[in-house]
């Protein structure tokens, strides 16, 4: 059988770039996304199609409580289920990540596996769910007549921005959930705060501009307008928008694979 | 003379135990306020001073007692475990079998288990279902491939396990008394692939308490003692060091 990884090498640790190790083992980490995947919806009836329970739910929950709150909302329906679809993606990406590292020990005690692969599936999963719902669900509004267009250079931006933005903070939350487990309950309580500081189910508009000002230090702030601007015809993104949505994924991504990197060679000390 | 497979000097292993560890960021806090010690993981050196060497396509056994470092040995040799100290070089692609059903997950069924574990060992999807059947086959697990692995006994899944990872023609094989708990039938055809991977090239690195097992196959041993290699050299006279160590 053909393999890779042929030739001298020191306990398959040293010798390579960490990224490099990922790389390699890509085809792990496919199957334990697909693994993530299959085993959610394993023996259920509706399968695959639950992705699409919630944002449809919350679509229209959040729609018949707050369009009335927010009339000067043109299309309200497609603004908020892109706001729930994309904070769904990062909160769920995020705590799942650092269940996975851990649940990935028991694997690492027995075969090699660069460790970043766990966390990194768990965040490929979701990708596929926010994909499948970001293709679905405004294709469902658009034939109600919900205000839909699609700028796909935007919408690609945006989503480029929110995944780099993602896995950085996955990777950072779950390399330091290694180390102190109550990292996941003090992220709970930011998550809380964050929700409420990010326009997921309000209009940035509806804010004074003393508030609306700080907003604009929220990275999910930019990265939701952007995703919005893809796809929502009332969202106007500026250039400025789309360079300060892809940037901080980036400065996340880079943050966060520093910090995962630099840690990673006491992991076996903690699992 | 060719190059050892598997070549170890001066391994050192110091691995973290917990002792009223802070596992939180609140008690980390309080600790320090405080002014109590936060550093409550205790250093416990696992490996001292461990060299070895295996020439490609022999045996080497490891002995001991209970924890005495063995598993720990074998995980350095796989990469899983950094050394703290010394050289650990060990060429080509290695198969670790170290405890049951190595990279399983007992909710997937024994094909996707096949493709996850042996991707793990770095085989390719393409080459791992050319191989299913023959992977099976060795198994005995033909009819049991679709099914999940939670549903399989101790000794299936260490014949997966084994089947996986021999199948992948590994430059070492790294073999934690997994053995132990197949039937006789499924032993013997170990042995025989075994045979066939020695002759291949492949060295096998062997941790075990059958002594009977490493007198008849090994090629050559160590006794590790409190982490400490405390006799080397033919298997006989080490398992004999061994014996009288556990008479005493």
């Amino acid at each position: 059988m053909a393999t890779r990884d042929e030739g001298i090498y020191h306990g398959g640790l040293s010798g390579r770039a960490p990224w490099r190790r990922v790389v390699a083992y890509r085809g792990a980490l496919g199957i334990l996304a697909a693994r993530n995947l299959k085993l959610r919806y394993r023996r259920s009836v509706l399968g695959f199609a639950w992705t699409l329970v919630y944002p449809v739910l919350a679509t229209a929950v959040l729609s018949f409580v707050f369009a009335p709150v927010f009339p000067r909302t043109e299309h309200y329906p497609v603004y908020v289920v892109i706001g729930v679809l994309v904070w769904h993606f990062v909160s769920v990406s995020s705590a799942q990540a650092m269940d996975a590292l851990i649940a990935g020990a028991g694997v690492m005690r027995k075969v090699y596996v660069p460790s970043a692969v766990f966390p990194l599936a768990s965040v490929a999963a979701n990708l596929a769910n926010f994909l499948l719902c970001v293709a679905v669900v405004p294709t469902a509004l658009a034939l109600l007549g919900a205000g839909v267009t699609l700028r796909p250079l935007v919408l690609v931006a945006g989503i480029v921005g929110l995944v780099a933005f993602t896995v950085g903070l996955s990777l950072a939350l779950a390399a330091l959930h290694l180390f102190f487990r109550d990292v996941r309950y003090f992220f709970e309580a930011v998550l809380l705060l964050w929700f409420y500081a990010t326009p997921i189910v309000y209009p940035t508009d509806a804010l004074p501009e003393h508030v609306a000002r700080w907003l604009m230090l929220n990275p999910l702030y930019w990265i939701v307008t952007v995703v919005r601007g893809g796809v929502c015809v009332a969202v106007t993104t500026s250039p400025a928008a789309v360079v300060v949505c892809v940037g901080s994924g980036m400065a996340a991504l880079v943050l966060g694979w520093r910090l995962y990197a630099r840690v990673e060679n006491r992991f076996h000390l903690y699992w | 003379m060719e190059a050892p497979s598997v070549s170890v000097r001066g391994l050192d292993v110091v691995l973290l135990q917990e002792r009223r560890a802070v596992r939180s960021l609140r008690e980390y806090v309080i600790r320090r306020m405080r002014g109590e010690r936060v550093h409550t993981m205790a250093r416990v050196q696992v490996l001292k001073d461990v060299s070895m060497s295996v020439a490609p396509g022999s045996i080497f056994g490891v002995i001991g007692a209970n924890g005495a470092g063995k598993t720990t040995l074998l995980r350095v040799l796989a990469g899983i475990i950094p050394p703290s100290a010394g050289d650990v070089c060990v060429r080509g692609r290695v198969a670790p079998l170290i405890d049951l059903g190595a990279g399983f997950d007992p909710e997937l069924t024994g094909v996707e288990n096949v493709l996850l574990f042996g991707s793990l060992l770095g085989v390719s999807a393409h080459d791992l279902r050319r191989e299913m059947d023959a992977i099976a086959e060795f198994a005995g697990l033909r009819a049991m491939l679709d099914v999940a692995v939670k549903h399989y006994s101790t000794g299936m899944i260490a014949r997966l396990g084994f089947s996986v990872a021999t199948a992948a023609r590994p430059s070492v094989l790294l073999v934690d008394e997994v053995l132990a708990v197949g039937d006789e039938e499924f032993r013997s055809r170990c042995a025989a692939r075994i045979r066939d991977l020695r002759l291949g090239g492949c060295a096998v690195v062997l941790v075990s308490h059958d002594l009977d097992l490493v007198r008849r196959e090994v090629d050559e041993c160590v006794l590790l003692q409190d982490g400490a290699v405390a006799a080397a050299g033919s298997p006989s006279e080490v398992v004999r060091e061994y014996s009288r160590g556990v008479a005493a």
